[in-house]
């Protein structure tokens, strides 16, 4: 006499519904990961600023005083900040200058 | 302060903002407004070199020969032969055939739509000096074309910002591209200016307080058409500027001497130190300026 072949156990309904989630999940999100894993182009990394060193040059040789009344003093530049970076939010700017932008 | 009144516009391939004193007038804004883009359109045919019917075209068609220009054309042409004397050539009006050669052919916006993938070989420059003028009548040697640039912004810049203010406004600042001027009376703390980042645009690099005067900004990431291709160009080589200054960024009286003395700055490097109220990024991540951080002293 053969003996009773012993029964595959079977999955429950519930435990393959689960299986199913994940691995439709898997097959879902797996192009993020991908795109996210992969390193950006170099024209997409050159636009984050920076953290560029401030170098003051003291290479004011001469100084050329034009005795003219009629002409401004000289000129009112001072230097605020420089970075972007710090905890307070600073005040925009009245305006913006750079290189010709079109 | 109060948020000042704005005015934006495109001209001369940029875009181009009139920013006023919030307690005008809301007639004499507009009327500001209206004369600001006035002086633009004028200038811009005056100055155009990518528009057919503008005066600078005419001229340039007529090299090799004598041909009359207009008041406002000569006196343009003479700021720029003298520029180019004073600078030892190094800011040059005659510098159009290499521009070509580069691949700046076109306006900037077609230029960027269409990519140019060969240079061609480089023109020489430096034939300013072989220019004549006399009253209004002007003759370019045969082959010679005039691109005045960013002065002719500049000089675009500096009549507009006065004729705001001539139309009521008490202070007023014109802004072309980054290129501004202030005029009038202005608050007495001046104005933040921010400086943009060259290699990345939108970001701050710094911020100066201006209370009068120009602010002009050179670089050679802007206009831009390819590796090592752009619209500034070294006289001495006929060839885009390779000097390791990214950005020039230049205090001056007017807008106009603010631009000459960007390029010259992007092309003798970081000598222009020496003279001129200035911020230089180099091409290795450093920021050069003679404005001092801690005392806020003002190189004369």
């Amino acid at each position: 006499m053969t003996e009773p072949r012993a029964r595959r156990t079977r999955l429950s309904r519930r435990a393959l519904r689960v299986w199913a989630w994940v691995a439709g999940g898997l097959a879902f999100f797996s192009p993020w990961a991908a795109l996210g894993l992969s390193p950006k182009p170099a024209a997409q990394a050159a636009q984050t600023p920076k953290d560029r060193p401030v170098i003051i040059v003291r290479r004011i040789t001469r100084r050329v005083i034009v005795q003219d009344v009629a002409k401004p003093a000289a000129p009112q530049i001072r230097y605020v900040s420089s970075g972007s970076s710090g905890g307070a939010v600073a005040a925009p700017p009245t305006t913006t200058t750079s290189g010709s932008h079109p | 302060m109060d948020t000042p009144r704005r005015h934006a516009f495109r001209s001369m391939g940029t875009s181009v903002s009139l920013i006023a004193d919030p307690g005008s007038p809301a007639q004499a804004f507009e009327r500001a407004a209206r004369t600001v883009e006035a002086v633009f359109a004028r200038e811009d045919l005056r100055f155009s070199r990518f528009r057919g019917d503008s005066e600078l075209t005419r001229v340039n068609a007529g090299a090799g020969r004598w041909t009359r220009v207009s008041p406002a054309f000569a006196r343009l042409l003479a700021y720029s032969l003298e520029a180019a004397a004073r600078s030892d050539g190094l800011f040059d009006p005659t510098v159009l055939p290499s521009l070509i050669a580069a691949g700046y052919d076109r306006d900037f916006d077609e230029l960027i739509a269409g990519a140019r993938d060969a240079l061609h070989p480089s023109e020489p420059c430096g034939r300013w000096s072989e220019v004549e003028l006399d009253g209004d009548l002007v003759r370019l040697p045969a082959g010679v074309g005039l691109d005045f640039g960013g002065i002719a912004k500049g000089w675009a810049v500096d009549l507009a910002a006065r004729a705001a203010v001539d139309d009521g406004l008490r202070w007023a600042i014109v802004n072309a591209g980054g290129d501004l001027r202030i005029a009038g009376a202005p608050p007495r703390d001046g104005f933040e200016i921010a400086i943009d980042d060259p290699e990345a645009p939108g970001h701050e690099l710094s911020r100066l307080r201006v209370a009068r005067g120009a602010l002009a900004t050179s670089s050679v990431t802007a206009r831009a058409w390819g590796p090592g291709l752009h619209h500034l160009i070294d006289p001495r080589t006929g060839l885009p500027a390779d000097t390791g200054i990214l950005q020039a960024t230049v205090w001056a009286r007017t807008c106009a001497e603010a631009e000459i003395l960007a390029k010259r700055a992007l092309l003798s490097g970081s000598s222009i130190l020496d003279r001129v109220s200035s911020v230089l990024v180099t091409g290795d991540g450093r920021v050069l300026t003679n404005l001092d951080l801690a005392t806020s002293e003002v190189p004369a």
